[in-house]
C-alpha cells in the first residue's frame, strides 16, 4: 500500500490542503451567541461544501435544558439567519442528524462524566475513532474548571500515542492582563500539551491576512523593498461602526487596547514585519512571528504621551441618526474611563525596521467598518517630477484591505495623457470578490478545519499571548498610575480625536482616509 | 458558487473580425468600456491564464458558452474558443471577438477577452496557428479539450495545441469508445514525462466518492476492510463506464492490486480479476440503463474472521452520498456531494497547477486494466 500520514492510502491526495480527520466537535457554550452566529453556521457550510469528514458528529454542551431536537432547532435558526449559504432542506436533514446536545453546568463534575458516556455512545454510531475537539466558547473564568474536569474524567489523551487525539480550542481573551493570561496558560499547560491547544483569533483566518505571507514571500518585487530603506511608515486600522452594543459588561472592563490591539492587531503586525520563514510549518511561522513581538520597543511612562492616544466616543451621528456617547450607553458606568479608541506609534527594534513607525488605530463608532494595513513607501527624491515643494508627489502605498472587502491596492504615479507632464496618482485595485467571484469561506470555517487537520499555523502559541501582554501591560500600568478621570472625546461617526491626528502629524504623517 | 453568480458578468456583444485585426478589435472593446463609464471611472483587466477551448462543432461550442462565463468569473482569462467542424459563411476560417466584464463601483473590470475561431471541415488544421498568435505571454496556458473524441484520436491538432499549453484538461464522460480512449490517453500521458499537468474532469467528479470510500473503510474505523476485500461491484449509468473504471483504477493503484484478467459484455458489464495478496478478487462494473450518468452504487465486501461483511455506498440523490443502512454492516454516514457545473470544475482545475500523482497512478493502472480487456 502507498504511504499516507494517516495510514490509509485512499486518503492520499484527496484535498489540496491537509485533510480534516474524523472527530467529534464538542462545543462548550454550544447554546451561546458565538455558536448560533458563527460556529454552527460554519460547520453547516463545511458540510454543504463536502469538506467535513464523513465520520463526524457535533455535541453542544451548555446550561440550558434542551434535548437534541431542540438543539437542532436552535442551530437551524442560527444557520437560517447567519449562514453564508442558504439553508437547503435536504442537506439540513443530513447535517441535523450530526448534532447532539448535552445539558449541564460547567462547574459540575457530573457534566463531564455524562459527557464522556455520551461521547462513547455517539462515536461508534458515527464511525469516529475517538478523536475529540473541545471548543471552549465560554467565559474566561470557566476555562480552568472546564479543562481540569475534562482531564479528570480522562477526556484528554496524552500526546505521543498512536491512538486518537484530543484538542482544545480556546477563544480570546486569554486573560485580562499578563498575570491572568499566565494563569490561564498555566491551567491549560497543566492539563494539555501545547500541541493540543489552539488559541483562536478569527482575524488570522481571513483570506487577506493569509495572503500577507504570499504577497511578501511569493513575489520577488516586494521583499527587497520591505525594510527601513524603502518603507516610510505603516498604518494599521481596525475601525468599527458599532458602539459597545450588548457587550458593555465585558467591554467596559476591557477597552480597545485589550479587545483589539493585544490580539488581532499585534498578530497582523507580526505578519507584516516578520522575517522570511524557511518552511510553511506551524512551529517555524510562529517562531518568526514571535521574534517580532520580542523586538517591540516598550512604551514606557516617559514616552507614553507621544506614542499612545486613548479616547472615548461622545454623542454624535451614525449614518444620519443620533447616537449616545459611550458613558450613556446601557451597562456602561457613567464615570467610565474605558477607552473606545486607541492609537499607537510602535517601533520594532530590528535591523529591518529601525526607525520605521507603525501607526495603529482602532475604535468604535467610527464612520465605517474598515480594517486595513497600509504600507507607505518613501517618497521619490525631490528632483525631476518631485521638484515642486508646493506639490509633492504622493507616496506609493500598498494597502491590504481585510474588511469589509478583502483585497489589495497599489497607488502609483502615472502621467496623464497630453503634451505636458502632469502626474496623477492611480490606484490599482484587486478585490477577492470581483476577481475570483466565489464566496470565500468564513474565517471560523477555515480555522476549525485547520484544527481537525492538526495545523496550528494560524493559532497563537503561549509565548505569543504572553509577550503581547508584556507589551500592552506597560501601557496599562502607565494609564493606571495616571489617575485620569476623563478621556479625550471624539464625536461618534468621526475618525477619532484630534490628539490622535497630532500624534501622527508629529512624525510628518497623516492618517489615511478610508 | 451557484449558477446565478455567473449572471453577474456582463458581456460585450460578439462581432466578426478579420483574423489579422483580432488584437485591434479587442482593444476597441476596452475603448467602448472607457467611453461608457464616467470620466473618473477606470477600466481594469484581471487575467490569470490563457484558456484554449477545443470543440468538435457548433453545437458543442454553444454548450460550453455558459461554462466559459463560470470559468472567467472564478479565473479571469484570455479565452481562445476553437471550433473544428463549424459552419462558416465562407470556406476556411472565421473569427469573432467579445468581452466579459464586471461592473464595479469604480468602473469596469474586464475579466475575459474572448476570441472565437471557427474552421470548416477542411480548415481545422489551421486552428492551432491562430491560437498560438493570440495567447498572452507571461501567463500559464490551459487547453480544455471539450471534444467528445479522446484527445490523442484527433492527432496533429491536439498535439500542436498541447505544445503551447502547460495544462491539459479533458473529460472522459461520454466518450464513444471509452476502453480504447482510456488506453490511448493513458499511453499518451505516460509518454509525456513531466511536461504537462494533465487532468480528467471525471476525476474531480469522483472526489466525493473517493472521500467517502476512504473514510468509511479507513483502517482506524473499519479495521481490515481494505486489506481483506473479497469483491467489489460498482453500478453506473449510461456513458459512465470510463468514470467507474477510473474509480477502480484508483483503488487498484492505491491498494496495490494487480490486474490478472478481464472481459467486457458490451452494454452490460465489465469484469476484472485482481490479485490481492494471495487471492483473486472479482471487480464488476454493471451498467444500469435507468440510472444517472455516474457511479450510483458501490458494494464493498470483505472477510472479517469467518464473517462476510459488506458496505454499500450509494448516490442518495439531492447531491448526497451515503451508506445504504439496510444493506450494510457499517455505521450510517451521509455526506454532501456538491456537483459543480462543468465550468466550475474547469476553473477549479485551472487554479491547481501541480501534477496529481494519485490521478496519474490511477490512469496508469487503468492502462493495464484496459490492456486486459482488449
Amino acid at each position: 500500500m502507498s504511504a499516507n500520514p494517516l495510514g490509509n492510502p485512499l486518503l492520499t491526495g484527496l484535498t489540496e490542503d491537509q485533510a480534516a480527520q474524523p472527530c467529534t466537535l464538542v462545543i462548550f457554550g454550544g447554546g451561546g451567541d458565538l455558536s448560533r452566529r458563527k460556529l454552527l453556521p460554519a460547520m453547516y457550510n463545511q458540510a454543504l461544501d463536502g469538506a467535513l469528514p464523513a465520520n463526524f458528529a457535533l455535541l453542544g454542551v451548555a446550561l440550558e435544558e434542551m434535548d437534541d431536537d431542540a438543539y437542532r432547532a436552535f442551530a437551524r435558526e442560527g444557520v437560517e439567519r447567519f449562514s453564508r449559504q442558504a439553508l437547503d432542506e435536504r442537506h439540513w436533514q443530513d447535517f441535523g442528524r450530526l448534532l447532539h446536545y448535552q445539558p449541564g453546568s460547567f462547574t459540575d463534575p457530573q457534566t463531564y462524566a455524562r459527557l464522556k458516556e455520551r461521547l462513547e455512545t455517539i462515536e461508534p454510531e458515527f464511525g469516529i475513532p475517538g478523536n475529540r475537539i473541545f471548543y471552549l466558547a465560554i467565559p474566561p473564568a470557566l476555562i480552568e474548571t472546564c479543562v481540569e474536569n475534562l482531564n479528570a474524567v480522562g477526556l484528554v489523551y496524552p500526546v505521543g500515542n498512536d491512538g486518537p487525539f484530543s484538542r482544545i480550542i480556546v477563544e480570546k481573551p486569554i486573560g485580562h492582563d499578563l498575570a491572568s493570561a499566565r494563569g490561564v496558560n498555566d491551567v491549560l499547560g497543566r492539563n494539555l500539551d501545547e500541541s493540543q491547544i489552539y488559541r483562536i483569533d478569527h482575524y488570522l483566518g481571513k483570506e487577506t491576512v493569509q495572503n500577507i505571507l504570499v504577497m511578501r514571500f511569493g513575489n520577488s518585487i516586494f521583499e527587497p523593498l520591505w525594510n527601513a530603506k524603502y518603507i516610510d511608515h505603516v498604518q494599521i486600522t481596525v475601525a468599527e461602526e458599532e458602539g459597545v452594543g450588548t457587550r458593555a459588561g465585558y467591554y467596559d472592563h476591557a477597552g480597545a487596547l485589550r479587545d483589539m490591539v493585544q490580539n488581532h492587531i499585534l498578530q497582523l503586525l507580526t505578519l507584516i514585519a516578520m522575517e522570511p520563514p524557511w518552511a510553511m510549518r506551524a512551529d517555524i511561522i510562529r517562531d518568526h512571528r514571535q521574534e517580532v513581538l520580542n523586538c517591540l520597543r516598550p512604551i514606557t511612562p516617559d514616552v507614553i504621551d507621544e506614542h499612545v492616544v486613548r479616547a472615548q466616543y461622545g454623542p454624535g451621528f451614525h449614518q444620519g441618526a443620533d447616537v449616545p456617547g459611550y458613558r450613556r450607553e446601557e451597562g456602561v458606568a457613567p464615570d467610565s474611563t474605558t477607552e473606545t479608541y486607541v492609537a499607537l506609534k510602535v517601533y520594532i527594534d530590528t535591523w529591518r525596521w529601525a526607525g520605521v513607525p507603525f501607526y495603529i488605530r482602532t475604535g468604535k463608532r467610527m464612520p465605517k467598518r474598515a480594517s486595513e494595513i497600509a504600507v507607505h513607501f518613501k517618497s521619490v527624491p525631490p528632483i525631476l517630477f518631485n521638484a515642486n515643494p508646493d506639490r509633492q508627489l504622493e507616496q506609493n502605498v500598498l494597502a491590504l484591505s481585510i474588511q469589509p472587502n478583502e483585497g489589495l491596492s497599489l497607488r502609483i504615479a502615472t502621467k496623464l495623457p497630453g503634451p505636458k507632464v502632469k502626474i496623477f496618482p492611480v490606484k490599482m485595485d484587486f478585490r477577492y470578490g470581483s476577481t475570483f467571484g466565489d464566496q470565500s469561506p468564513e474565517a471560523y470555517e477555515r480555522l476549525i478545519l485547520d484544527v481537525m487537520a492538526g495545523d496550528a499555523t494560524l493559532f497563537m502559541r503561549r509565548d505569543a499571548v504572553e509577550r503581547s501582554w508584556v507589551f500592552i501591560e506597560d501601557i496599562l500600568q502607565s494609564w493606571a498610575s495616571s489617575g485620569t478621570r476623563w478621556l479625550p472625546e471624539y464625536s461618534a461617526g468621526t475618525w477619532g480625536p484630534l490628539e490622535s491626528d497630532r500624534m501622527i502629524e508629529a512624525g510628518r504623517h497623516k492618517w489615511r482616509l478610508l | 458558487m451557484n449558477g446565478s453568480s455567473a449572471q453577474r458578468l456582463q458581456t460585450h456583444p460578439e462581432h466578426k473580425v478579420r483574423i489579422a485585426a483580432i488584437q485591434r478589435e479587442l482593444d476597441a472593446i476596452w475603448d467602448d468600456a472607457r467611453r461608457a463609464g464616467a470620466a473618473d471611472q477606470a477600466v481594469t483587466r484581471a487575467c490569470m491564464s490563457n484558456l484554449i477551448v477545443y470543440c468538435d462543432d457548433d453545437e458543442q461550442t454553444r454548450a460550453v458558452g455558459s461554462a466559459i462565463l463560470q470559468i472567467v468569473e472564478l479565473h479571469p482569462s484570455r479565452v481562445v474558443l476553437l471550433t473544428a467542424h463549424g459552419e462558416t459563411g465562407e470556406p476556411g476560417i472565421e473569427a469573432f471577438v467579445s468581452g466579459h466584464y464586471n461592473v464595479l463601483p469604480g468602473g469596469w473590470q474586464v475579466c475575459a477577452e474572448q476570441i472565437r475561431v471557427v474552421a470548416d471541415a477542411q480548415a481545422g488544421d489551421r486552428l492551432p496557428s491562430v491560437a498560438r498568435s493570440q495567447i498572452i505571454g507571461d501567463l500559464p496556458t490551459t487547453l480544455w479539450w471539450a471534444s467528445r473524441q479522446p484527445p490523442p484520436f484527433t492527432g496533429k491538432q491536439f498535439f500542436q495545441l498541447a505544445e503551447m499549453s502547460d495544462q491539459i484538461i479533458y473529460d472522459s464522460f461520454g466518450w464513444t469508445n471509452p476502453v480504447k480512449g482510456m488506453q490511448a490517453m493513458s499511453r499518451w500521458v505516460a509518454a509525456q514525462g513531466s511536461e504537462y499537468v494533465i487532468y480528467n474532469l471525471a476525476w474531480r467528479r469522483l472526489r466525493h466518492w473517493r472521500n467517502l470510500i476512504g473514510q468509511v473503510l479507513d483502517p482506524a474505523v473499519q479495521p481490515g476492510a481494505l486489506r481483506a476485500v473479497t469483491a467489489l461491484r460498482i453500478e453506473h449509468g449510461p456513458h459512465a463506464v470510463a468514470m467507474a473504471a477510473l474509480l477502480v483504477g484508483w483503488l487498484a493503484a492505491q491498494l496495490g492490486w494487480q490486474t490478472r484478467g478481464g472481459k467486457v459484455v458490451p452494454g452490460r458489464q465489465t469484469v476484472w480479476q485482481f490479485q490481492v495478496d494471495d487471492r483473486q478478487v472479482p471487480v464488476m462494473l454493471v451498467r444500469v440503463a435507468e440510472a444517472r450518468s455516474a457511479p450510483v452504487k458501490l458494494y464493498w465486501s470483505w472477510r472479517d474472521g469467518d464473517k462476510e461483511r459488506c458496505a454499500v455506498l450509494a448516490d442518495l440523490g439531492d447531491q448526497r452520498l451515503g451508506i445504504v443502512e439496510a444493506e450494510s454492516d457499517v455505521a450510517v454516514r451521509i455526506v454532501s456531494a456538491p456537483e459543480p457545473a462543468q465550468g466550475m470544475l474547469v476553473a477549479a482545475q485551472m487554479a491547481h497547477r501541480s501534477r496529481d500523482r494519485v490521478f496519474e497512478r490511477a490512469l496508469e493502472t487503468g492502462n493495464s486494466m484496459t490492456g486486459a480487456l482488449l
